[in-house]
C-alpha cells in the first residue's frame, strides 16, 4: 500500500463535490421574512427581571422601614375581628421569620455584589491561578507544557465541563489539538502523537505511538511522560501501558525502553517566576524539578534565580523570618520582617502566589502571613488566613 | 424581494450552503442553517464596518451559526460517542453521504468520512481552506485567529485526515 502524500490529499480535499442549495431564493426569502418579522421576545427578560427586583426592593425597604410595627398593627386587628385572640403569639412568631428571611435575603444580595466585584477584580487583576471561587460548576485540568527551550514543564490550566472518564479524555484530546502553545510563548507541543483508550476495570491508560514517533530523543521524552502523568491523575487511572505501533509492547524514549508508568504525583516543590519573552506582562509561575523535604528549604532555594532556566526568584522570599506548620489547620503561618515593605504590584501579587503555590505543593491547604503592613492586596487579604489555590496558571480556551 | 438579500444570495449562497453542508452533514439542517445565517446577516447588516471583506465576515457568522448548532444539540459529544462502533473503531455516520459525493470516487466518500475525526475547529479550516478555497488571511480574518494559528490548526487537521485516511485505504486493500 503506497503513503498517501500530502499533496495527494490537498488534491483530492480541492476536488470535493459541490453540494448545492436547489431551493429557490424566493422560497428562501419568504421562510426568513416570516422569522425577521417576528418580534424578539427576549427584550422583555429585561423589563420584567427589572419589575421583579423593584418589587423585591420595595418589599424588603418597607420591612426595614416600619420594622414590622405596622405588620403587628394590622395583624392584631385582623385577630381582632376574628375574635381570636390566642393566635396572636402564632402570628407574630410567623412575622418575625418573614422578617428574618426578608434580612438574610438583603444578606444575600450584599454577599452577591461582593462576589460581582471579585469577579469584577478577577478580570484585572494580576493574579495567574485558579481559585476556588473562579470554579464555579468547572472542573480544572491541567496540561504540562514545555517552554520554548523545553527546559522547564509549565502547568497550564483550565476550566472544563465536569464529565464521565471517557467523555473527558475525549475532550482533553479536543484542547489538545486546539491551543495554541506558541501564542502563549511556549513550545508546539500538543496534540501527543500517540493514541489514547481507557480500560477502566483495571484503571489503564493505554498509549500507543508509532514506530516513528517523535518522542525518542530524551529532550521530547521528559515532556511526554509528564504530560502522561497529568493525563493519569486528571482520569484519575493508575498507569499507563505502553505500545508501539498497535501491537509491539512498550515504547523507546531514546535511552530508556518503557512499557509502563504508575501515577506519580509529584509534590513538595517551589515555585519560581518564568517570563516566556519580554513582552508579556504575566509570568507563569514554574515549578522547579526539585524536591525539597520541608517548606522552609523551598522558600530558602526560592530566594535565588535559577539562571540556568530562566526562572526568576519571586519577591518577599527573601523577608520571611520564621514558617511555622499547624498541623491540625493543615496551615502555614509565615512571618514576614519586621518592617517588610509590601507595594501593591502586579509582581508582588504574583509573589504571593508563588508562596502559595509552593505551599499547595507541600499539600497545605491553607496560608497566614504575620507582619503583613498592609491589609490587602490584589485578591488577597492578607490579614487573615489566604486558601491556597487549585491550579497554576489559568488559560482560557476559545 | 430585499436589495441586500437578492445580492447576498447572488455571491456567496451556494458557497455558505456548502460550508454550512460540510460542517453539519445534513441537507435540512443546512438550509435552516443557512436562513439563519442571512437573519443574522439582515439584523447586522447596517453594522457591518467593511473592515474585513463582505465574504469572510459571512464565513465568519456561518461559522457561528455552525457552533451554536453543534451546542444546541444537547450532548453532541455524547452522540459521538454513542455511534462510536468500538469493534470497527469507526464512527458510525448517521447521516447517509450526499448523492453528490457518492456518485463520486471512493477517494471523496472517505474524505468526507474522515471529516469526523477532526475537531470542530480543524474540520472548519478544512473546508474553507481547500472546499471553499479561502486564503490563510482570509480564513485568519473569518475566524479572527492570527495566521500562524490557521497554519497550525491546518497542519493538524491533515495530520488527522491523512492517518484516517490511510486506514481506510489499506482496510479497502484487504478485503
Amino acid at each position: 500500500m503506497k503513503k498517501i502524500s500530502d499533496e495527494q490529499l490537498e488534491e483530492w480535499l480541492r476536488e470535493m463535490p459541490k453540494l448545492k442549495d436547489h431551493r429557490d431564493p424566493h422560497d428562501i426569502y419568504e421562510n426568513i421574512s416570516k422569522k425577521l418579522e417576528e418580534k424578539p421576545r427576549k427584550t422583555w427578560i429585561i423589563p420584567s427581571f427589572a419589575t421583579a427586583a423593584a418589587v423585591f426592593l420595595i418589599t424588603i425597604l418597607s420591612f426595614n422601614y416600619f420594622d414590622g410595627a405596622s405588620f403587628n398593627h394590622s395583624a392584631d386587628k385582623s385577630t381582632q375581628e376574628e375574635a381570636a385572640t390566642e393566635q396572636n403569639p402564632s402570628l407574630k412568631r410567623e412575622e418575625s421569620t418573614v422578617e428574618n428571611e426578608a434580612r438574610m435575603d438583603v444578606g444575600k444580595e450584599e454577599n452577591l455584589t461582593e462576589m460581582n466585584d471579585i469577579t469584577f477584580q478577577a478580570t484585572e487583576d494580576p493574579t495567574t491561578a485558579i481559585y476556588a471561587e473562579d470554579l464555579g460548576a468547572m472542573q480544572v485540568f491541567t496540561l504540562a507544557i514545555p517552554d520554548s527551550q523545553v527546559q522547564n514543564i509549565i502547568p497550564v490550566s483550565f476550566l472544563i465541563e465536569p464529565s464521565d472518564q471517557v467523555d473527558q479524555l475525549a475532550h482533553i484530546e479536543e484542547v489538545m489539538a486546539s491551543i495554541d502553545e506558541q501564542e502563549w510563548g511556549l513550545d508546539d507541543f500538543y496534540p501527543l502523537e500517540a493514541d489514547f483508550s481507557i480500560d477502566a476495570n483495571d484503571s489503564i491508560l493505554n498509549v500507543n505511538v508509532a514506530a516513528d514517533h517523535p518522542y525518542q530523543d530524551g529532550t521530547a521524552s521528559i515532556p511526554f511522560i509528564n504530560a502522561i502523568q497529568q493525563l493519569l491523575i486528571h482520569l484519575n487511572l493508575e498507569k499507563a501501558v505502553f505500545t508501539t505501533n498497535g501491537k509491539e509492547k512498550g515504547m523507546s524514549t531514546g535511552h530508556d525502553f518503557i512499557t509502563e508508568k504508575l501515577v506519580e504525583k509529584t509534590s513538595n516543590l517551589a515555585f519560581y517566576f518564568y517570563y516566556p519573552n519580554n513582552e508579556s506582562i504575566k509570568p507563569y509561575l514554574v515549578p522547579f524539578t526539585e524536591s525539597f523535604s520541608t517548606i522552609e528549604e523551598a522558600f530558602k532555594a526560592m530566594k535565588t534565580n535559577i539562571d540556568t532556566h530562566n526562572l526568576k526568584a519571586p519577591l518577599l522570599v527573601e523577608q520571611i523570618t520564621s514558617v511555622a506548620i499547624e498541623e491540625t489547620n493543615n496551615r502555614v503561618n509565615i512571618t514576614f520582617n519586621e518592617g517588610v515593605n509590601i507595594e501593591d504590584t502586579p509582581e508582588t501579587i504574583q509573589s504571593i502566589e508563588a508562596i502559595l503555590l509552593t505551599a499547595q505543593s507541600f499539600g497545605f491547604e491553607k496560608v497566614k502571613f504575620s507582619n503583613v503592613p498592609i491589609d490587602t492586596l490584589g485578591r488577597f487579604s492578607l490579614q487573615e488566613e489566604i486558601q491556597v489555590p487549585i491550579a497554576a496558571n489559568k488559560q482560557s480556551i476559545d | 424581494m430585499n436589495s441586500i438579500f437578492d445580492e447576498l444570495y447572488e455571491k456567496y449562497h451556494q458557497d455558505v450552503f456548502q460550508f454550512l453542508f460540510y460542517m453539519v452533514k445534513n441537507r435540512e439542517q443546512a438550509e435552516d442553517l443557512a436562513q439563519e445565517v442571512y437573519i443574522r446577516v439582515l439584523k447586522a447588516y447596517k453594522n457591518f464596518e467593511g473592515k474585513s471583506s463582505e465574504k469572510t465576515w459571512l464565513f465568519s457568522i456561518a461559522r457561528n451559526v455552525a457552533i451554536d448548532s453543534f451546542r444546541k444539540q444537547k450532548g453532541w459529544k455524547q452522540r459521538i460517542i454513542e455511534k462510536f462502533d468500538w469493534s470497527t473503531q469507526q464512527v458510525k455516520d448517521m447521516n447517509p453521504i450526499p448523492e453528490e459525493i457518492a456518485m463520486q470516487r471512493e477517494e471523496y466518500q472517505y474524505i468526507y468520512q474522515c471529516l469526523d475525526h477532526c475537531t470542530i475547529d480543524q474540520r472548519i479550516v478544512i473546508i474553507m481552506r481547500y472546499i471553499q478555497e479561502l486564503s490563510i488571511a482570509e480564513t485568519a480574518e473569518a475566524l479572527n485567529w492570527t495566521e500562524s494559528k490557521v497554519k497550525t490548526t491546518q497542519h493538524r487537521a491533515l495530520k488527522v485526515l491523512k492517518k484516517e485516511m490511510q486506514q481506510l485505504l489499506e482496510k479497502e486493500e484487504n478485503r
